[in-house]
């Protein structure tokens, strides 16, 4: 139990030192300010037909309880996913592997840690909003109870849920990759419908439709001509709102049973990741190009003549961009390149139209080649050798010259279809969103060092904007079409993902002088 | 020539180079200290990675943080801690180093094939690196180091992770290529340097203690190394009082060899100082008569 406790404070810690774990906690606070608008704001939050309850200890008990289940389910999950995939990076997996603690003990420690950092969130999160209640100052009356029960029956099972998909997503082979992120999306979309469209039932994890149904039964009790529906959103209005004192939310036992299965799931998947688990053994089954290669004798002892070489006085990027591309394409097998190259020509077939959102999934063929833009070097710690041969400002440019040619590359069906049906404004557009996400690959992977931040935040881009044409967000303008915008965001993105590349090589020198 | 002056480096408050004076001909130089002496901090501001907080390093009178790029053309550098990517083959990895470091395609291909006949890789053919083993790692990172035939080589710690035959072979190489360039060759594995730098600079702290060479290091230490044999239970009191610069235990009890500007006890006798020892007087705290 104590080693339980330990890992979980060292799980934390080192989560809360992360600069992503504080974006998130200030997100945190901020939405916990914008969730609660006063009547002058001008918005609502949850729409009831243009009424709201007032600011008490129920009402946004019942909005701390239903926000972090719809904001938290993406970031969280990419935070968190990787956990045990950076003990075998770091090489800690050894260790512990070799250390006597039981495979499964492990597992659950991390799945207990990966809660308590979701947990962490969501109570600062409710902390935010009590202090809302007071700020508004509709209902001074603090109810701990209309706060805790939401936290305690809707929150915490659903965070068990997620801090279990972290681990099984971390350990389940074939779900560690992007395969893993669009399954964990997908599965998002479905629960949030189920809570929808059946609230109350056994299917809702989330439990929004639930209390939105009983938010609305208040209301209507009020207004009896408000619309039968209810929804979560941003929602402009003039003047006030109209208001009604609702009472919370009434918990009947069948939901509450529902609540224990869900739990129950959330360990049972953990158990079972615990038994695929691998404990860090080395693959069965390894690529031949993987495979150890053994060497009789190690270096000749010839005499060292080396042929004259000449270099280019100054940078060469055609041969720089040459190597990023081989990099970038190198390891893939011939599947990867037949099936590409087949969606690829497919998509020069797509009718200009409606149908033409989904043309933008196209981008999630080469985010395994972007995802890596921004922290390769680190991963695979070549930064020294890197940095010892070229200018950095060189190599960032390079690095997005090569984003933005594969980008090009995997596009290249659309465009010609968009060239052929004269659709002009369609390829510019297109083109200052593959700019745009190139920009964003390499500031997120610089920011995050990791792949996960930008896989994460394209997925949510895609759907939110050129799938759901969410105004602003439809970057690749395929919809609604906005290349300045994308075009000056990109090179916003550049420069400061160039000036925090240069920052971030001071900050790691500094953290090893104090290591040493 | 590469000269450093007035080099200091700070992290924070605190200093992990001071006041650095040295300058570097062509031949190896052998870099000694123990861990936290700052040569790898020195290392990576040589190798222009990191900017000193004061002073600078000049090759041929100009200053490297001014025109990094133009110094890197001319440098080699191969670093303590690193990667590869691990889904490359030798070859590919070294000509993506070699795109980098703007080598002619045509002369990188040679030159690629040449070093890996040297470092015996060209067998690996297509395996990727993530399968090689460290010692074949460190002799891709030798090779990538060497591309650009650097007329100044800057290696750090680089028999870390080689068998003796290949450490052998490495000084062997590294003796070769220094007849007409600058190598600066970082360990604190004091055999490494013995029989291939003929000049030596010594650093503890952030600053340079000695900078000469091997034989006037070890002339500093004569008279100053003794030996003599002692009981096991002896043994502790020993190291508290002295510098013990080597132990070994034999039927007749343990043979000490001991740092000491006198005699440090009775039936002790001088003995002729190695380098090693030289460089632990240099280097190590003193401790009663030591």
């Amino acid at each position: 139990m104590m080693n339980t406790w330990t890992i979980i404070q060292v799980t934390l810690l080192k989560q809360m030192r992360r600069p992503s774990y504080l974006l998130l906690v200030a997100i945190s606070i901020l939405l916990g300010f914008l969730c609660v608008p006063s009547m002058s704001d001008g918005y609502q939050v949850f729409y009831l037909g243009g009424v709201r309850g007032i600011y008490n200890s129920a009402w946004l008990g019942a909005v701390a309880a239903m926000l972090p289940v719809i904001l938290f389910w993406l970031p969280g999950f990419f935070l968190l996913r990787s956990q045990i995939t950076q003990d075998r990076e770091l090489q800690l997996g050894q260790s512990i592997a070799s250390s006597p603690i039981r495979t499964l003990h492990y597992v659950i420690n991390k799945f207990l840690a990966n809660f308590c950092v979701l947990l962490s969130f969501s109570l600062l999160f409710l902390i935010a909003i009590v202090g809302m209640q007071l700020l508004r100052g509709e209902s001074m009356s603090i109810q701990l109870m209309s706060y805790f029960l939401p936290l305690l029956f809707l929150t915490i099972p659903y965070l068990l849920v997620l801090a279990a998909l972290t681990i099984v997503f971390d350990i389940v082979p074939g779900l560690k990759g992007m395969g893993g992120n669009l399954i964990l999306f997908s599965l998002w979309l479905t629960l949030t419908s189920l809570s929808v469209g059946m609230p109350g039932r056994g299917s809702d994890l989330f439990g929004i439709g639930m209390i939105m149904d009983q938010m609305l039964a208040g209301a209507r009790f009020f207004y009896s001509e408000l619309p039968d529906s209810a929804s979560f959103g941003y929602y402009p209005h003039t003047g006030s709102i109209p208001t009604y004192i609702w009472n919370g939310i009434l918990w009947e036992n069948g939901f509450l049973l529902d609540r224990l299965w869900w739990v129950l799931a959330a360990f049972l998947l953990v158990l079972g990741s615990g038994l695929v688990f691998d404990r860090f053994r080395t693959p069965k089954f390894r690529h031949p190009r993987q495979q150890t290669t053994q060497t009789a004798s190690s270096m000749q002892p010839v005499n060292l003549t080396l042929s004259p070489v000449r270099q280019v006085r100054y940078a060469n990027i055609p041969m720089m961009l040459r190597g990023e591309l081989n990099v970038m394409f190198s390891g893939k097998s011939l599947g990867w390149y037949v099936l590409n190259l087949s969606i690829i020509a497919l998509s020069f077939f797509v009718v200009v139209g409606d149908g033409l959102k989904w043309i933008a999934l196209l981008l999630l063929l080469p985010v395994g080649v972007w995802s890596l833009l921004g922290c390769r070097d680190r991963i695979y710690r070549t930064l020294p050798l890197i940095h010892s041969s070229s200018s950095k400002t060189l190599k960032w440019l390079v690095s997005w010259i090569a984003g933005v040619f594969i980008g090009l590359l995997f596009s290249g069906g659309i465009l010609l279809r968009f060239v052929y049906s004269g659709a002009i404004g369609h390829v510019v557009a297109w083109i200052a969103g593959l700019c745009f996400v190139v920009s964003l690959a390499l500031v997120g992977g610089a920011l995050s060092r990791s792949r996960r931040l930008f896989e994460g935040l394209l997925i949510v881009l895609l759907y939110l904007g050129p799938i759901n044409n969410i105004g602003p967000l439809d970057f690749l303008g395929v919809q609604t079409q906005q290349p300045v915008l994308y075009l000056l965001l990109s090179s916003l993105l550049l420069g400061g993902g160039l000036l925090w590349s240069w920052l971030d090589d001071h900050r790691m020198t500094t953290l090893t002088a104090k290591e040493r | 020539m590469l000269a450093i002056q007035h080099l200091t480096k700070q992290f924070g408050a605190k200093p992990a180079l001071s006041n650095i004076q040295l300058t570097f001909r062509p031949g190896v130089t052998g870099l000694l200290g123990p861990n936290g002496a700052g040569k790898s901090t020195l290392m990576r501001i040589l190798a222009t990675i990191d900017q000193p907080t004061d002073g600078g390093v000049f090759y041929h009178g100009q200053n490297i943080a001014k025109k990094p790029n133009v110094f890197r053309q001319v440098l080699g550098y191969l670093p303590q801690d690193f990667g590869v990517y691990p889904n490359l083959s030798a070859t590919e990895f070294l000509s993506y180093m070699a795109a980098m470091k703007g080598l002619r395609p045509k002369d990188a291909k040679r030159r690629i094939r040449e070093l890996l006949d040297i470092l015996n890789l060209t067998h690996t053919g297509k395996k990727a690196l993530g399968g090689f083993s460290g010692g074949m790692k460190q002799r891709v990172g030798i090779a990538q180091a060497l591309l650009s035939n650097p007329k100044v080589l800057i290696v750090d710690e680089p028999t870390v992770g080689l068998d003796p035959q290949e450490r052998i072979a490495f000084r062997n190489l590294l003796v070769t290529l220094a007849s007409d360039r600058i190598i600066i060759l970082s360990t604190h594995i004091v055999s490494d340097i013995e029989s291939i730098a003929p000049q030596i600079v010594v650093m503890k702290a952030g600053h340079v203690l000695a900078d000469t060479t091997p034989e006037q290091l070890i002339q500093e230490a004569e008279g100053k190394i003794w030996h003599a044999i002692v009981s096991i239970p002896r043994l502790p009191e020993m190291q508290q009082q002295f510098l013990v610069s080597n132990a070994i235990q034999r039927a007749d009890g343990i043979h000490l060899r001991l740092i000491a500007n006198r005699k440090p006890i009775l039936g002790a006798h001088p003995v002729e100082p190695t380098l090693e020892d030289a460089y632990l007087l240099k280097t190590g705290e003193r401790r009663g008569d030591a």
